[in-house]
């Protein structure tokens, strides 16, 4: 069975009727859903671990799942608008570090969980530049300061695009202006936007045009550096942005770890065909994991445990009692 | 030059500042909260208001305890990006930094830890997740806290608390009967302090904690070293209770308050190995 993890957004929701249309076993649930109507219980021990989550209608035991489809990144805080305003980062920290947790023991995650996507690294566009030139892509010339004068004097006399911080990537459009919080300039680079969506093996490149978007057909190394730099990224599935000079070079302006499928303008059961291929292939990466039994908790406590709350009161996050940060040891 | 870079009221930092001082050994801070006031950066070095430059490739290594800004309180939104630019070149631009901030995302999640860092000698604690229910069934003693890097105190779970709805994750531990142990791990280098209070979490103790220096066996001390090398942090400090059964892990923390360790140790052997480990030629 696959489980997809997400905002209520189109495209885990496309996926989800996709699944259903192909009548493959799968559960959607959204973050919303879980952090309101999911009773958890994860057991943790040194050979073993089991899972569950119950919600009102579905109850899913993680022996059962082949492969996660998430969005486990970064969860907005009005998820938590039930939670006391105070209560609010907590229960939002909390939540981030179960969903860490629970989607790093599996092996078919699209897409696994890294370190540096824990801390925003791979996010930042000139570590992506720095990545893409090891392995031979042309990169754009940048220049990072937090001294706007000295971006000026970058700047003149070339085409650039201004970035107010180093992580957000998705506007590219060229800049006219370096404002009080620019942060980092790249060379603009004329040229014809492609898309390319990497998904484990598969390549799919389209050219983005003013009049519409259609496939492009990518050199082989071409190909094969994109695969290389999603690896390297620690990813199966991404979305790279390159734009393609009239003299033939091909300039990599970033990797998205979250594709926009309705930019791809291919047929979307190649993409989720093949997305679905790699979530169902492998086994799952539990040391020794044993079928659905609970140890250290008793069987009467799972059926008192998932009494599902009908009206969910405006409690507060804490059952623990955080500390002052004077005590940080 | 050693650059040491965090907030000024932090207390490990000017315990550190004052040793390097008492040993003669040059060193900068940057205060994390400045950038874009006090001094500018870009990917060669640090510009200072005065005219003065520091190039990244005089400093030999970076004592790091820069963190992501309060989201209770307010900061202007340019030092927001400005601390991600920091983040970037501590990443990128230095082999020896204590710790950078790229490797210190398993300190997110304590039961990513707990599978992370499983080792042949040193266990894990039986453990539970629980969220929307109540903590009932748990027939042995029992503690819980919280399952992020969120500061909490750590308590054993009694006949009230059974019956109270949890609603985000909360970590529950079966209580490991034993002797706390606090490793400080420098490069391979470990120093071991056994830890003895009347309560479960000895941080928030009223009455006297007992602290005394040991030595762990060595299978232990190459564990610890081993958690430390494989995230690639360069210091930590690792959480162990000693039982008769053995070693059981709690968690790794990438930046440690050490200097309250150290001022029940002998000698200031942290710091002592953190500036040999620093003094190291650092750029990348």
């Amino acid at each position: 069975m696959i489980l997809i993890i997400g905002c209520n957004n189109a495209f885990a929701k496309k996926y989800s009727e996709y699944l259903g249309r192909n009548k493959i076993e799968h559960v959607f649930l959204s973050f919303q859903d879980i952090i309101n109507d999911v009773s958890v219980f994860d057991n943790i021990e040194d050979k073993s671990n089991n899972c569950i989550w119950q919600t009102n209608n579905v109850r899913i035991d993680f022996s059962s799942i082949t492969g996660i489809y998430h969005e486990v990144l970064y969860l907005e805080e009005n998820l938590f608008f039930e939670f006391d305003a105070k209560d609010r980062n907590y229960a939002r920290n909390e939540w981030f570090a179960y969903f860490v947790y629970r989607i790093s023991q599996f092996e078919n995650v699209i897409n696994p969980i890294h370190h540096k996507h824990l801390n925003g690294s791979y996010f930042r566009w000139i570590f992506i530049f720095k990545i893409a030139k090891e392995i031979g892509f042309h990169t754009p010339e940048y220049y990072a300061s937090t001294d706007v004068e000295k971006i000026s004097d970058f700047v003149k006399n070339k085409r650039y695009i201004a970035m107010n911080d180093v992580y957000n990537f998705k506007n590219l459009a060229e800049s006219t202006a370096i404002n009080p919080e620019t942060l980092l300039a790249v060379e603009y680079i004329q040229g014809i936007p492609i898309l390319v969506h990497v998904i484990n093996d598969l390549v799919l490149s389209t050219a983005i045009y003013n009049e519409g978007s259609e496939p492009i057909y990518l050199p082989d190394q071409i190909r094969k550096w994109c695969l290389q730099i999603t690896r390297e990224l620690g990813l199966v599935v991404s979305e790279i942005f390159i734009k393609l000079t009239p003299d033939n070079k091909y300039y990599l302006y970033y990797v998205s770890l979250f594709p926009n499928w309705s930019s791809c303008c291919y047929d979307e059961e190649i993409y989720w065909g093949k997305i679905t291929d790699v979530l169902n292939s492998k086994k799952i990466n539990f040391d020794n994991y044993p079928a659905s039994k609970t140890k250290g908790i008793s069987q009467a406590h799972l059926k008192k445990s998932f009494i599902i709350r009908k009206h969910r009161p405006n409690v507060h996050g804490n059952y623990v009692e955080p500390a002052c940060i004077e005590h940080q040891i | 030059m050693i650059l040491i870079v965090g907030t000024k009221d932090d207390l490990t930092i000017k315990y550190f500042q004052k040793y390097l001082t008492q040993n003669m050994r040059l060193f900068v801070f940057l205060n994390q909260n400045n950038i874009g006031i006090e001094y500018h950066l870009d990917l060669d070095g640090i510009h200072y208001n005065n005219g003065l430059f520091i190039a990244f490739s005089s400093i030999t290594g970076v004592f790091n305890r820069a963190r992501d800004l309060n989201p209770r309180y307010k900061y202007p939104k340019k030092l927001y990006s400005n601390l991600g630019l920091l983040f970037y070149i501590l990443d990128t631009t230095f082999n020896n930094v204590v710790n950078r901030s790229d490797t210190t995302g398993s300190n997110i999640s304590k039961p990513y830890q707990l599978r992370f860092y499983k080792r042949k000698n040193i266990k894990i604690p039986k453990s539970t997740i629980l969220a929307n229910t109540i903590p009932l069934g748990f027939h042995e003693s029992t503690i819980y806290k919280s399952t992020s890097s969120e500061r909490s105190i750590v308590k054993e779970i009694n006949p009230v608390d059974s019956l109270r709805q949890v609603t985000c994750p909360v970590l529950f531990q079966k209580n490991i009967c034993g002797t706390n142990i606090r490793a400080h791990v420098v490069g391979k280098e470990v120093f071991s302090l056994a830890i003895t209070s009347d309560t479960i979490d000895y941080r928030y103790s009223k009455n006297k904690t007992r602290f005394e220096e040991v030595e762990l066996p060595s299978s232990i001390s190459r564990e610890c070293a081993d958690i430390t090398k494989q995230n690639n942090f360069l210091f930590s400090g690792i959480d162990l209770i000693k039982t008769t059964r053995g070693y059981y892990f709690l968690e790794a923390n990438p930046s440690p308050g050490y200097h309250y360790f150290e001022k029940h140790m002998n000698e200031k052997k942290i710091s002592f190995a953190l500036m040999n480990i620093l003094a190291k030629r650092s750029i990348k």
